[in-house]
């Protein structure tokens, strides 16, 4: 009888939680994809905001280049895992436990990739994080913490210097002004280029075609190499055409 | 249940957006502040007789890529890549469709264009037809034909050239104009043309006497200059198609000419007649003239803007000769140089924006650019000469201009930024006061 | 030897000067004018037929020459006189225009044998020196030969006896290149064309 009443209850209650479970899809999904939306995006920023507001190394460790990358190797076969996902914890929440347990570890792989940044800067400084919310000040910095992050800065230098060595632009054609032509492409692991286009024209025919022409003359890439772990990379090739004289 | 459900849902979606994000790290950029290089790398193969016969290159077909090639380098834009370093062997180097082009093999060789033509000619004309590729992305630029009378092979290499200048850069280039200039010895001078790349010099006055100041109307068919051959200095107007000179200032005291106006209807003159040298506005037509600067020091040396609204020139008076721009009415007077303390000979590029001049440095001369506003000043000579007299070309990317060692002058010309100068014209005369012609259609 | 240099000087000048003014729309030239204009004519006409024709025209030109020539030699005469008194160049400072104190004193006495002999027409030419830019340089050397009959004017002469013309760095007197070449080419120079 109980059972029954509680079998009716529950059925009936079933029909409302039926209810109640599509509802709370509903409302899953839309925070879900809010979620999958907004935190990649935000996550960036802190991340690298992190990468140099934590300064948990005092002295650099002065490591000759051969040396870090050997290090690197043995450090991120162990470390690749934990050391993304200290990444993105850090970046969503204010407390850092997790970090400061692999405060040790971390302590070398920051100066590493401190050091690299150093080494292979260009003009852009390393200021203190600033949790600006526009992509290009915070993009400005090559070298997210993490081992993986060095290794890619390693690419991405490399990449840097050959799309130069490919770029050709008559100083007749260049523009009074100092203008910019963004051209980003996604990078796949082999080197293939999946995706290639304009993100920002300079509205200068002659300075975007010598873009667009630098980054496909130095088509294919070389294949990621070991240690960056990502599927593929989106790099912004941003080109500057200042007067020279 | 109910309560654990979303929330531990919501947790499981965090991670896994999480984890799906993490497998690409975030965008990163990089910044390339200058290019590697200036010059355009191109090309050129022989042209060939056409596809039929047998297919390989003619003394004229080598003759033709020769030329072409000798007027893109006057360009200073192209670095033309040497044809022992072309990979394809040399049947497959008609025009073909450009499905049979081996990009790749002339993407190795470091070139980003190709030119590839054929030429024919018989007793009556010549034929040649050309086409541009683009090699970084496999694709014809441009397929054009070309036909002439025997022995205009020049004319169809610079037509060819300045499609090419067209193609890559939107601007066709200089290979149809001309430089006027003074050819002087003592105090006996004429005027003289020459062509872009040099040749066809030919003698316009017969004055034999003092000529300074040759300039091109707007149409490219008169020249106005000053000529003391009627023992005194006078304006003249040169019709180049017949011949005659016509004298259209001659008043008392100093007549100089100046530059035609961008309508080619008035001719800006430096007069003395009022007791004093000031620039006045000729009205060709009529004959009506209009003075146009008010001030006791010297105005010399008038020079209209491409737009017709402004005249630069040069006055002395904050005490030196400096460069001054003023409204075509002669209003809103205002000094534009002010570095140096001997600074003339104004010229303002047709492009606007710009004007050239001759400012004195260290005793020598050398030619300037400023912009209208009086900054951005870039020198563009350094050599241990006097340069002087700077003309712009008609796309505004080069300048024409004279250069004195010793005790001669011989014509230069650069790119407006100062680099790739060749000598247009030496003489055992002395070469000076260059104008550049407008382009002849 | 500065004296016979002046009047072998102002000879060929003289001479020069008359070629000058026949260009002139002024009455006393309009007749030299057609004289010249019909001296050109028989030779036109002697490259067609009519050589008889040509002939007496040919005499009539040459007869009206023959007295021009005349003229010319008396002229000459007369300005050789004036010319045996100093008129003196004057000289300026590099890039100026204004009359020095020393011009001043030379420029006095020039004015002084003019107006004492009457000299009727006068022209000032004004020089640079080879430096700075032809056409710059053309106005101011008009600028000077300007300066230089202002005073005379001032000192009594007519403005309409005087003419000024520049030739800027044109026909510099001395070819050297250095400070006193360019001292002496800066200058005025008076050429009298008597009458």
């Amino acid at each position: 009888m109980t059972p029954r009443t509680f079998n009716n209850g529950y059925r009936g209650e079933n029909g409302n939680i039926s209810k109640m479970i599509i509802l709370s899809l509903i409302i899953h999904v839309v925070v879900i994809s809010t979620v999958i939306i907004a935190i990649p995006t935000t996550s960036r920023h802190l991340t690298f905001g992190q990468a140099y507001s934590v300064q948990l190394v005092g002295p650099e460790v002065m490591l000759p280049a051969k040396d870090t990358s050997a290090l690197g190797d043995i450090l991120q076969s162990n470390k690749a895992a934990s050391s993304i996902i200290v990444k993105r914890e850090v970046s969503s929440l204010s407390s850092t436990p997790v970090k400061k347990e692999e405060a040790g570890k971390l302590t070398i792989e920051k100066a590493l990739s401190a050091l690299r940044q150093k080494e292979r800067s260009t003009p852009q400084a390393a200021p203190a994080a600033k949790p600006s919310a526009t992509a290009s000040t915070a993009t400005r910095r090559n070298v997210p913490g993490g081992q993986s992050s060095s290794r890619l800065s390693e690419y991405t230098g490399f990449i840097k210097s050959r799309i130069k060595s490919n770029w050709t632009l008559p100083q007749t054609l260049r523009p009074k002004d100092n203008v910019e032509t963004i051209i980003e492409v996604r990078i796949l692991r082999n080197g293939a280029v999946e995706r290639i286009n304009f993100e920002k024209r300079s509205g200068n025919r002659y300075v975007d075609d010598s873009a667009m022409k630098a980054v496909q003359k130095s088509m294919p890439f070389p294949p990621f190499p070991d240690g960056m772990m990502d599927n593929y990379i989106e790099i912004g090739v941003r080109f500057h055409s200042s007067e020279l004289r | 249940m109910k309560k654990i459900n979303p929330i531990a849902a919501l947790i499981l979606f965090f991670c896994a957006s999480l984890m799906f994000s993490s497998n690409a790290v975030a965008k990163v950029y990089i910044d390339i502040d200058s290019p590697s290089f200036q010059q355009f790398p191109i090309a050129i193969g022989d042209f060939q007789s056409p596809a039929g016969s047998v297919n390989k290159s003619t003394a004229s077909g080598i003759a033709m890529a020769d030329d072409i090639k000798r007027y893109l380098t006057m360009t200073g834009i192209f670095n033309i890549l040497n044809k022992k370093s072309f990979l394809e062997d040399k049947n497959s180097g008609s025009v073909t469709a450009t499905e049979n082009i081996r990009f790749a093999d002339w993407a190795i060789i470091g070139a980003d264009y190709l030119l590839r033509g054929n030429i024919t000619q018989n007793d009556k004309e010549l034929v040649v037809e050309s086409r541009l590729y683009d090699v970084t992305r496999g694709e014809l630029l441009f397929a054009k034909k070309y036909k002439s009378k025997i022995n205009e092979n020049k004319t169809i290499a610079r037509m060819i050239a300045s499609d090419i200048l067209l193609a890559l850069t939107g601007d066709e280039g200089e290979f149809n104009t001309r430089i006027a200039f003074v050819s002087k010895q003592n105090s006996q001078a004429d005027i003289y043309t020459v062509n872009y790349d040099g040749s066809e010099m030919k003698n316009v006055t017969n004055h034999k006497s003092i000529v300074i100041g040759p300039r091109w109307s707007p149409d490219g068919r008169y020249l106005a200059f000053t000529s003391y051959r009627d023992g005194r200095p006078e304006g003249y107007v040169r019709n180049l198609k017949n011949g005659t000179d016509k004298k259209v200032a001659s008043f008392e005291g100093l007549n100089l000419c100046g530059s035609f106006s961008p309508d080619g209807n008035k001719l800006l003159l430096t007069l003395s007649k009022e007791g004093n040298e000031e620039i006045y506005v000729l009205e060709i037509g009529t004959m009506k003239l209009t003075r146009v600067t008010h001030n006791y020091s010297i105005d010399v040396s008038p020079t209209w803007s491409p737009d017709g609204k402004k005249i630069a020139f040069v006055s002395n008076r904050s005490g030196s000769p400096q460069i001054f721009i003023m409204d075509a009415d002669g209003n809103n007077t205002k000094r534009i140089t002010f570095e140096g303390n001997y600074n003339t000979s104004p010229s303002w590029s047709p492009r606007g924006g710009r004007i050239a001049y001759e400012g004195r440095v260290n005793g020598k001369f050398q030619i300037f650019s400023i912009d209208e506003e009086g900054n951005n000043l870039l020198q563009l000579t350094f050599d241990n000469a006097k340069n002087e007299y700077p003309s712009w070309s008609p796309s505004g990317r080069q300048i024409v201009y004279s250069s004195k060692i010793s005790s001669k002058n011989k014509i230069c010309i650069m790119n407006a930024n100062g680099l790739n100068v060749r000598v247009l014209v030496e003489k055992t005369n002395s070469s000076l006061m260059p104008a550049w012609s407008p382009r002849f259609k | 030897m500065r004296k016979n240099l002046t009047l072998i000087g102002f000879l060929v000048l003289v001479a020069f000067g008359m070629t000058i003014f026949t260009g002139c729309a002024k009455k006393k030239t309009v007749i030299k004018d057609e004289a010249i204009q019909e001296q050109t004519a028989p030779a036109a006409q002697t490259a067609q037929q009519d050589n008889e024709a040509a002939r007496q025209v040919k005499e009539q030109a040459d007869r009206e020459r023959a007295l021009r020539e005349q003229a010319e030699r008396e002229q000459a005469a007369k300005a050789a006189a004036i010319a045996e008194v100093n008129i003196r160049d004057i000289n300026f400072d590099f890039d100026q225009s204004n009359i020095r104190p020393d011009a001043r004193e030379i420029l006095k006495a020039n004015a002084d044998i003019l107006l004492k002999k009457g000299a009727a027409e006068i022209a000032v030419e004004g020089y640079c020196d080879e430096r700075g830019t032809a056409e710059y340089n053309m106005a101011l050397g008009e600028r000077r030969a300007q300066e230089a009959k202002k005073y005379l004017v001032n000192l009594g002469m007519e403005a309409s006896q005087i003419k000024t013309i520049s030739y800027g760095e044109e026909r510099p007197l001395d070819p050297g290149n250095n400070e006193d070449a360019w001292a002496n080419n800066r200058r005025a120079h008076f050429v009298i064309n008597g009458r």
